[in-house]
């Protein structure tokens, strides 16, 4: 079987800096894959690469057998490919319902009044229905991070690319974004999840790729991965069991 | 029995609805200035305050709903003044076709920069806009053979007879209805994709919005209006010079929008209109009339971000909330 996102040595330079170094990636549809390594590791870039916003310099990449890497991240967008930003970016000068409008509104087929009402059905399941009329800059952090969710649920994306979802979020909130990642996945889409958060990570991926240098160092089922010592001496500087268990 | 409650009308409605009425009383007040008694000079000086009402709204949709500033506002009238003339002396087209055919002159103009420019992050269009109307500025001057330069070029009159209040109400009539084409394009969807443009592109386009092809179609659409404008502006002064297209002109039409309100086309619209008064009021004082509104420019954007219009209908919608 043909993986749905196959990544073929991406390299991605800035100057003397390579950060991207040969990463090759194979997923399955329905897959929900985890993205670990230190700051500045490659990972935010990895997916910067995947989702249209930076050129590789060289390597290519393929989701469901068509080529992606090179293409606008509004066409890969149309194709179903939908991210979250490190730094949550919601339009903060419209409305809370306005924000989910944009991603429904852009398929012209579909009418203003189902996008509504898909737009109101989702801020209910993310428990922030309440706000939908309210201007965005008065969310939280927390609310905005869930924001961002429900606007890609707009896009009913085949994959997901989130990128440290979890950051200053609020435990009850993280709780409710990991019931709607695993109900993302149930359902078959594809996750690739970068996280700091090692218990998000371990609790929820079936597969965990390591990422040093923009070289992956590992890639593996996340009990292998948390033992590893090249994964440990990458993230901690050391390959002690005791400095492990922060894995 | 029934229990269920009657819908309570939002805040949001009251206001938009206070607004609204507000906005036809302004309407009528304008429609009835004519039979007031007003001097036919006033009347001449709002009419031309209907035009800069056209321009400022137009530059507000650019820099107001999708975030990016241009200053080629005042060039692509003047290229619609232009476009006009030639259409209706040299190519003889009749004014009911060459003030439209400016209006598509100008937006292939507009679509040629914005294709140039607009893929570009930052002061880009800005920068680009001031090289530009400086450019066609000085062409127009140099090829004094075909635009006798600085002296001006006759236009055709729109009317056979020269009544001031015909003129008035066909300029009412133009910003009216450019304003409901502009408001009618803002509501629709394609309004929240210029404002999802405006507040980030990149997560615009990770949502699927084709950034780079509204943005060129703001500025396209926006450059169609100006020359619109421009063209029947030429045939009401009936002489147009270059300097209609300097870098000044562009200074008061994004005064106009600034201190009116330029993050929306009808209070940036009022601004054109309230400016141009105040520029024929404060006639006496000369040049100062600049240095005041460079000044009220720099007073409004820090304490009234909303321009004076906006800042008056705020406070109208915190009035409504408090009752």
């Amino acid at each position: 079987m043909t993986a749905q996102l196959v990544a073929e040595s991406l390299v991605k330079r800035f100057g003397g800096l390579t950060a991207l170094d040969d990463v090759s990636l194979e997923i399955e549809a329905g897959e929900l894959l985890g993205l670990i390594g230190p700051n500045g590791s490659g990972k935010t870039t990895l997916l910067n690469v995947l989702s249209g916003f930076y050129l590789a310099d060289s390597g290519t990449a393929f989701f469901e057998g068509q080529k992606i890497t090179g293409r606008e991240p509004a066409v890969l967008a149309g194709r179903g490919i939908a991210r979250t930003f490190q730094v949550t970016k919601i339009f903060r000068r419209i409305s809370v319902l306005e924000n989910l409008l944009v991603p429904g509104l852009v398929d012209w087929s579909a009418g203003r009044s189902t996008v509504i009402e898909k737009g109101q059905e989702i801020l209910d399941l993310l428990e922030i229905g309440h706000l939908a009329d309210g201007p965005a800059a008065e969310m939280s952090g927390g609310q905005a991070k869930l924001l961002e969710f429900g606007r890609i649920m707009m896009l009913d994306p085949k994959l997901v690319l989130l990128d440290e979802p979890f950051g200053g979020v609020h435990p009850m909130l993280k709780r409710l974004m990991h019931d709607r990642i695993r109900d993302w996945n149930g359902r078959g889409t594809t996750i690739i999840l970068i996280s700091h958060d090692m218990g998000s990570i371990f609790d929820l991926c079936g597969r965990v790729m390591t990422l040093q240098n923009g070289r992956v160092i590992a890639n593996a089922a996340p009990e292998q991965v948390r033992n590893d010592p090249v994964v440990l001496q990458a993230y901690l500087g050391t390959q002690d069991g005791e400095a492990g268990r922060g894995l | 029995m029934n229990n269920q409650a009657k819908p309570i009308p939002s805040p949001a409605a009251a206001t938009g609805l206070r607004r609204g009425i507000l906005g036809l009383l302004v309407v009528a007040v304008f429609f009835a200035i004519p039979f007031l008694g007003l001097d036919e000079y006033w009347i001449y000086i709002l009419t031309i305050g209907f035009y800069y009402g056209i321009l400022a709204s137009s530059w507000s949709l650019i820099v107001g709903y999708v975030g990016r500033i241009s200053f080629a506002h005042a060039a692509m009238s003047g290229l619609g003044a232009y476009g006009s003339i030639f259409a209706s002396t040299t190519f003889a087209l009749p004014l009911y076709l060459a003030i439209p055919f400016a209006g598509v002159f100008t937006g292939l103009v507009g679509l040629a920069i914005g294709r140039l420019c607009l893929r570009l992050h930052g002061a880009y269009l800005g920068l680009t806009t001031i090289a530009f109307s400086e450019i066609v500025r000085i062409t127009i001057t140099a090829e004094h053979e075909i635009t006798r330069g600085s002296l001006g070029l006759a236009a055709p009159a729109l009317f056979e007879s020269a009544d001031r209040v015909q003129y008035y109400y066909s300029f009412l009539a133009v910003l009216l209805a450019s304003l409901l084409v502009m408001w009618l394009v803002l509501r629709s969807r394609i309004g929240l994709f210029f404002a999802a443009i405006r507040e980030d592109e990149d997560a615009a386009a990770s949502l699927g919005v084709k950034v780079v092809r509204w943005k060129i179609f703001a500025f396209t659409f926006s450059s169609v209006i100006a020359g619109i404008a421009g063209a029947f502006y030429a045939h009401f002064i009936q002489l147009v010079a270059p300097s209609m297209m300097s870098l000044q002109e562009m200074g008061f039409i994004l005064s106009m929008a600034v201190i009116g309100g330029f993050q929306n086309i009808f209070y940036a619209a009022m601004g054109g209109i309230v400016l141009e008064v105040l520029l024929e009021v404060l006639r006496e004082i000369g040049e100062w009339r600049m240095a005041i509104f460079g000044a009220v420019v720099i007073l409004v954007l820090r304490f009234a971000p909303n321009g004076l219009f906006g800042g008056f209908a705020d406070y109208l919608a915190s009035l409504g909330r408090r009752s």
